[in-house]
C-alpha cells in the first residue's frame, strides 16, 4: 500500500468515495490491511482515512475527515511535526513523492513512528488531482537503533575506561621493574589476568562470575607450574562483573607473589576460602602455608596498594598477616 | 600561578590502578596528594578532615555520578576537574563548562590543567 505508483491510481481519483461495487470492496480492502491509507484534497484537507488510521487516533471519525491533515490528532501534537507536514503536502501537491520517518500521535497519547509517505495522484490531464498518504509503523525498528546507538557508546566509553586502566597498569609496572624483560613479563602477566576475567565474563553474559571459577583461572596456573596446591574452600558464589574485574586481578597479584616468594615458589599449600557475611558482603581469606619463612615486606608493592585500593571502603580494609609460618589477607567485598 | 609543591590535591576514582598512577604521577609532579576516594561517601569524609586546593573527579564511580559533589565544591570555592572517558556531553547542562580532561589523560596535561583551575578558584 506504502509503493502507489501514481500511473495506477491516475484512474480512480474519486478512491473511497465512489457508489460503485467496486469501490465498497476497495474500502473493505484498505481497511483491512496493517498500513495507514488516507486521501487528501491537493490543500491537505483530509477527505477519507481508512479504518487503521482513525483507530490509531482513537478519535471519531467527525473529527478528522474534513480538517487540513496537520490539524488532525496525529499531527497536532507538536508546531515542528505540523510545520514539516504542511511543507510534505505542499509540495506532494506540486507533483512530488514525499517519503520520511515521522513520529505520530495515537490513542491515549502514545507516540509511534511510522515510515511515511504521501503520494500526488494524477489526473488524465496529468495534474494532481489527490494526496495519498500512508504510513507504517517502524516504532520497533526506532527502538532497535536507539538501543544499538545506547550500547555503541557504552561500548565507547568501555574501551576507553580500558585503555585507561592499560595505560595505568603499563606505568605502574614500568614504576617497578628492574628491567626491560622484568617489564615484559610482568605487564604481560597482568593483561592475561584481565583478559581472563574478561573471557570469564562474556562466557557468563557480562552478568556474573562464580568465584570457584575466577580463583582458578588466576591462582590456579602457577599452583600448576610451580607444584603447589590450591585449595578453595567456599559454596557457589556469584561476583557482578566489575567486581569480578577487580577481584580477578587482586587474586593474580597474591598468586604472582605466592609464586615468587611465598607458598606456591615451593610445594606449598595455598588456600582460599569465602563466604557471605550478615550483611550479603563477600568475605575472602587468603591463607599460605608451606613455604619460605615470612617477614613483613619492606615497603607497599604494587599488589598491596592495589588490594587497599580495591577493598579500601569494605569493612575496614583488607588485612594482611605476615606470620613467619605463611602469609594471610582478609578481604572484604560489596556484592551488590 | 602556585608551585605545584604547594597545591594539595585528592583524587576521587573508583578504578584502582588508574587511581593509583593518579597518586604516582601527581606525587611525581610535586603535588600533595591527600589520598584516593573510590566513592561520594569516602570524599565527603576525607573532605570533612581536609581541605584540598583541587579534587580530580572521575564523572562515573560505581553505581553513582560526582555531579552532586562537583557542585557543593564549587559552592565552597574548591576547584575540581574532570578526568573521564566520558564525552563532555555526557556532563549534565549546568556543568558543560567545567574543565574535562579524557582518558587515557595525559599527566602532564593533568597536572598545568589543576593549576589552571586552582588560579581561576582563587
Amino acid at each position: 500500500m506504502t509503493d502507489h505508483a501514481p500511473a495506477e491510481t491516475s484512474e480512480r481519483p474519486e478512491l473511497l468515495r465512489g457508489d460503485a461495487p467496486g469501490d465498497a470492496r476497495l474500502r473493505r480492502l484498505l481497511d483491512s490491511v496493517l498500513a495507514f491509507v488516507g486521501v487528501l484534497s491537493t490543500d491537505g484537507v483530509l477527505l477519507e482515512a481508512n479504518e487503521p488510521a482513525v483507530a490509531a487516533a482513537g478519535v471519531p471519525r467527525e473529527e478528522l475527515i474534513g480538517r487540513p491533515f496537520w490539524d488532525c490528532y496525529w499531527w497536532s501534537f507538536d508546531p515542528a511535526t505540523q510545520d514539516r507536514l504542511r511543507d510534505a503536502v505542499a509540495r506532494a501537491a506540486e507533483g512530488e513523492r514525499i517519503r520520511y520517518d515521522a513520529e505520530i500521535r495515537v490513542v491515549g497519547d502514545g507516540r509511534l513512528w511510522i515510515d511515511f509517505q504521501i503520494v500526488p495522484v494524477l489526473g488524465a490531464d496529468g495534474r494532481v488531482t489527490e494526496l495519498i498518504p500512508s504510513g507504517v509503523d517502524i516504532t520497533e525498528r526506532k527502538l532497535a537503533e536507539a538501543h544499538r546507538e545506547l550500547l555503541v557508546r557504552e561500548l565507547s566509553h568501555r574501551v576507553k575506561n580500558t585503555l585507561a586502566t592499560v595505560q595505568a597498569m603499563a606505568s605502574q609496572t614500568l614504576r617497578t621493574a628492574s628491567s626491560p624483560a622484568a617489564f615484559r613479563d610482568a605487564f604481560g602477566a597482568r593483561l592475561r589476568a584481565i583478559a581472563a576475567s574478561h573471557d570469564l565474563l562474556v562466557e557468563a553474559d557480562h552478568s556474573a562470575v562464580d568465584l570457584a571459577e575466577l580463583v582458578r583461572h588466576q591462582v590456579g596456573p602457577y599452583a600448576n607450574d610451580d607444584g603447589g596446591t590450591l585449595v578453595l574452600e567456599g559454596g557457589p558464589l556469584e561476583l557482578p562483573g566489575d567486581v569480578a574485574h577487580a577481584m580477578g586481578l587482586v587474586l593474580h597479584e597474591l598468586a604472582g607473589n605466592a609464586s615468587k616468594y611465598g607458598a606456591l615458589s615451593t610445594a606449598g599449600t595455598v588456600r582460599v576460602s569465602w563466604s557471605r557475611d550478615g550483611d550479603g558482603r563477600l568475605r575472602l581469606r587468603w591463607t599460605e602455608r608451606g613455604g619460605p619463612p615470612v617477614a613483613p615486606p619492606e615497603r607497599r608493592g604494587f599488589g598491596t596498594r592495589l588490594i587497599e585500593q580495591t577493598l579500601s571502603t569494605e569493612g575496614g580494609g583488607p588485612r594482611f598477616d605476615y606470620a613467619p609460618e605463611g602469609l594471610t589477607v582478609e578481604m572484604t567485598a560489596a556484592l551488590e | 600561578m602556585t608551585g605545584p609543591a604547594e597545591l594539595a590535591v585528592l583524587i576521587v576514582e573508583d578504578e584502582p590502578i588508574i587511581a593509583m598512577e593518579l597518586e604516582d604521577a601527581l606525587a611525581e609532579a610535586g603535588f600533595d596528594v591527600l589520598g584516593i576516594a573510590p566513592s561520594v561517601a569516602e570524599a565527603r569524609r576525607r573532605l570533612a578532615g581536609a581541605r584540598p586546593d583541587c579534587v580530580v573527579l572521575d564523572m562515573h564511580l560505581r553505581g553513582e555520578t560526582t555531579f552532586a559533589l562537583a557542585d557543593e565544591l564549587a559552592a565552597e570555592g574548591v576547584a575540581r576537574l574532570f578526568v573521564s572517558g566520558n564525552e563532555a556531553s555526557a556532563l549534565p547542562a549546568h556543568l558543560r563548562d567545567a574543565t574535562l580532561l579524557p582518558k587515557p589523560v595525559r599527566m602532564d596535561r593533568l597536572a598545568r590543567a589543576i593549576a589552571a583551575e586552582v588560579g581561576r578558584a582563587a
